[in-house]
């Protein structure tokens, strides 16, 4: 019989950790190559767990597997939001070699990093479609968002029905332009942010638990 | 005179055009061939007529000098297959002179031959039609072998190749092959007269085995679009030059989780788990 107790009160442990309110959502953190994704992911990581996601680079793909953050809470207005973050690679529908050698880069190691990109945007792009519940859309402020790139992935987000923050970031950087992203997305909230210097975080914080909450 | 319509007789220069719509003259589209060495059209006209027409129409027709040069040369099934596609003999003179030159061996081989169809079966083409698999059996049956060779050709070409030079050139030969291999093994059976069933009964064996060849084009051709469709995805321009499909990577189930170095790449196959929960 106290097989049978310690069994069920298991099964209710399970179930309750299955359906309640708490369980994190799985929260893709996606955007080209360089727009400060793994930045931003090390930045709420660090806040709110005080790990960091991955390594940053000025180099375009340093993420080049997706990297999870389980169970980042994060408290707003005394509610907790409990999520796991997923830093992609950052999506392109071009990947050349030739970019890493302007970083001082040895052809071999470019090729290597261009293929590793590679696998890496199509297993983003497989996430996308398979694994998240959410997704923050990063961009540089910097430079204009009207590319086939966002065109696609807001529209594949927007045909999922899945939450969608529009971040503007790198607005420490003096050509950065929020409007022009606003523009750009309309339909969407943006929130401007510098996610290097850690400006406008609360905001973003706001938001993500009003999105993802 | 190598083709000549096996319903009204008239003949046509090798090569000729005129006969690619049927016989300008009577309609026919049954036409019987003979190399320019020369051949006992006479025979062969009656084969032809006699409702073998089929395949002695398209069949290339075989002097004696060709038969015993043929039936020296064969060694194997297949060589075998390709001689008798290319030169076959339809014509009783032809038969008569070609087993004139028999020597003692063959005889043997014959009779050996015939015990052993005879064992396994009593239409004595069924023999014609197994021998491509041993070369030795084949040349050694009279007159009934080159019958069957002759209507078997059509479709043995096809696995076979090219046919014998001397006769005609590849390129009618592989035309008047294609045309066969398609549109007449089907029809042959029925209109068979009675020296010709047996070896047309065999024609459907034969057919089979040279069948082969044709139905792996239609797996290539296959396995090549499948190979394209997954290209789509992710296109190597150069070693560390990709451009990506994102529509296509996002839409497949399965994704790539490895491009090798050599151009191979390894995929994760949805599992029954992933597949339920969608």
């Amino acid at each position: 019989m106290g097989l049978f107790t310690d069994l069920k009160d298991s099964i209710a442990r399970v179930t309750d950790k299955l359906f309640s309110a708490q369980e994190p959502k799985r929260i893709g953190i996606y955007g080209p190559p360089n727009a400060g994704k793994t930045t931003l992911a090390n930045r709420i990581a660090r806040d709110w767990t005080g790990d960091a996601v991955g390594p940053e680079s000025h180099i375009p793909h340093e993420t080049r597997r997706a990297r999870r953050k389980e169970n980042v809470e994060i408290e707003r207005n005394g509610n907790t939001v409990s999520i796991d973050i997923v830093d992609t690679p950052g999506v392109t529908t071009k990947v050349d070699y030739e970019e890493f050698l302007d970083h001082d880069m040895e052809k071999e190691d470019a090729v290597r990093r261009s293929r590793e990109a590679t696998e890496g945007v199509a297993e983003a792009m497989h996430w996308l479609r398979e694994d998240v519940e959410g997704v923050i859309y990063v961009l540089d402020s910097t430079t204009d968002p009207f590319t086939q790139v966002n065109t696609m992935l807001i529209g594949i987000i927007e045909s999922q029905d899945l939450p969608v923050l529009i971040l503007a970031n790198k607005t420490d950087l003096e050509d950065s332009s929020v409007q022009r992203i606003r523009n750009a997305f309309p339909q969407h909230e943006t929130i401007p942010l510098s996610a290097l210097e850690g400006d406008n975080m609360d905001e973003v914080y706001d938001k993500i638990a009003e999105y993802f909450g | 005179m190598p083709h000549q319509c096996t319903t009204c007789g008239r003949t046509f220069e090798d090569g000729s055009k005129e006969m690619l719509s049927g016989c300008p003259d009577c309609g026919g589209n049954k036409f019987q061939f003979q190399p320019s060495g020369g051949a006992n059209a006479g025979g062969s006209a009656k084969n032809g007529a006699g409702g073998g027409a089929t395949s002695a129409a398209t069949a290339p027709k075989k002097t004696p000098e060709n038969a015993r040069t043929a039936e020296s040369a064969r060694t194997a099934g297949t060589d075998t297959v390709g001689n008798s596609a290319s030169a076959p003999e339809t014509g009783s003179d032809d038969r008569n002179s070609a087993s004139n030159d028999r020597n003692s061996a063959v005889n043997r081989a014959a009779a050996t031959v015939r015990d052993w169809v005879g064992k396994r079966d009593n239409t004595p083409r069924d023999d014609a039609t197994d021998d491509p698999a041993s070369g030795s059996t084949r040349k050694d049956t009279p007159a009934q072998r080159k019958d069957a060779s002759a209507r078997t050709d059509p479709s043995a070409p096809s696995a076979t190749g090219p046919s014998d030079p001397s006769a005609e050139d590849s390129a009618q030969a592989s035309a008047r092959r294609d045309v066969v291999t398609e549109s007449e093994l089907p029809d042959e059976p029925p209109q068979n007269v009675a020296d010709a069933a047996d070896s047309e009964a065999a024609a459907p064996q034969n057919g089979e085995v040279v069948s082969a060849p044709d139905d792996e084009s239609p797996g290539l051709k296959e396995l090549r679009e499948e190979l394209n469709s997954q290209f789509e995805s992710i296109r190597i321009v150069e070693p560390g030059q990709y451009e990506l499909n994102l529509m296509e990577l996002y839409e497949r189930e399965e994704y790539i989780i490895s491009l090798q170095e050599d151009g191979k790449y390894v995929i994760e196959v949805p599992d029954a788990w992933d597949a339920s929960n969608r």
